[in-house]
């Protein structure tokens, strides 16, 4: 990846379609809430059938937590359409097949000229898209596990939300005298 | 303001910020705020409600008067993970009555109202120009947003 995208940095807005075709910006998609980012090979890859059933698992936690995930791969919005209804994600999926980002961003995965993907790479970012961690999953291994995920995005909350910390009493009663 | 309360009437109503004539019978209307909307309004997400919005069809499956269900009920929030599952909706809004319960849902086009209309019973309304927009899918996998009292998709902590 791009030497400049790690921690601390902005991550570029993405504007691509998702999985239905419809145009779609990352920032749109992030909204007000922390992101789960992830940069996959294609449906046919044995390593992202596995790692995505973890995250399907996520998605649960996700769902309630006030969490966007957001998925990008080289697959037109067809394919990512079916391999997103077969894993049963209800995410968005963002379709570069045009390989608009690939080199920008430099996750074009050079050891595998027929398929030409996206360098399989996990990343947890805030709702201004600053970038919190960065997974290189190249090797299976390096992938999150969905403990650490858990931990990225309590970090990330964390530091967004002004009242992680519930309010006691006698803070509403002090605002309500300001 | 934008208009955030929608309400189907019988006849044009004078004081609504958007109508358009259902062809089946009837007014959508929509107003800025429940001081001016009738008993019935629901609350709905702000961006499913366009003045330049175009003739539509959608699926209503509201739940008879005075009926409404906790919105962390397991049958909505199993008909929205269901819908999050499947083709994303030109227009998807949930109908709020008495703050946050859940009265019913706005779908276009009307077959994606499916998991829904195993909720409340479903009708089709082909609604005219002015008052439905297109407003993009949610990114999911979110079910929830308690804090601004306004109706899943809407997204945001404040309305």
């Amino acid at each position: 990846m791009r030497s400049d995208l790690v921690p601390g940095a902005e991550f570029p807005d993405l504007h691509l379609s998702d999985h239905a075709g419809n145009p779609r910006a990352l920032a749109e998609l992030a909204g007000e809430d922390p992101v789960l980012l992830t940069f996959y090979r294609g449906w046919w890859c044995p390593k992202e059938q596995a790692f995505f059933r973890r995250l399907v698992e996520l998605q649960d936690d996700a769902e309630v937590a006030y969490t966007r995930m957001v998925s990008i791969s080289v697959d037109p919005p067809e394919v990512e359409a079916a391999f997103r209804a077969g894993l049963g994600a209800r995410w968005t999926f963002l379709s570069d097949r045009h390989r608009r980002y690939l080199d920008e961003l430099e996750l074009r995965e050079t050891t595998d000229p027929p398929h030409e993907p996206y360098t399989p790479t996990v990343l947890v970012l805030d709702p201004e898209l600053a970038i919190r961690t960065v997974y290189n999953g190249y090797w299976y291994w390096g992938r999150p596990t969905r403990d650490e995920l858990h931990r990225d995005l309590r970090d990330v909350t964390r530091d967004i939300r002004p009242q992680w910390e519930p309010p006691r009493e006698t803070d509403l009663a002090r605002a309500g005298r300001g | 303001m934008r208009p955030t309360w929608l309400a189907l009437v019988a006849a044009e109503p004078s004081g609504a910020s958007l109508r358009a004539p259902v062809r089946e019978g009837g007014w959508l209307a929509a107003w800025d705020n429940a001081d001016s909307a009738p008993e019935t309004a629901w609350r709905v997400d702000p961006r499913a409600l366009d003045p330049h919005g175009a003739e539509t069809v959608v699926a209503l499956a509201a739940a008879p008067a005075g009926i409404s269900l906790p919105f962390d009920d397991p049958s909505v929030t199993g008909a929205i993970r269901a819908a999050l599952s499947s083709e994303p909706a030109a227009l998807c809004t949930t109908l709020l009555v008495e703050g946050r319960r859940y009265a019913g849902v706005l779908v276009a086009p009307p077959h994606l109202a499916t998991p829904f209309a195993t909720i409340f019973p479903q009708t089709t309304l082909h609604v005219g120009a002015g008052v439905l927009g297109r407003p993009a899918w949610p990114a999911g996998p979110g079910t929830q947003r308690y804090v601004g009292g306004v109706p899943w998709p809407w997204d945001r902590f404040e309305p």
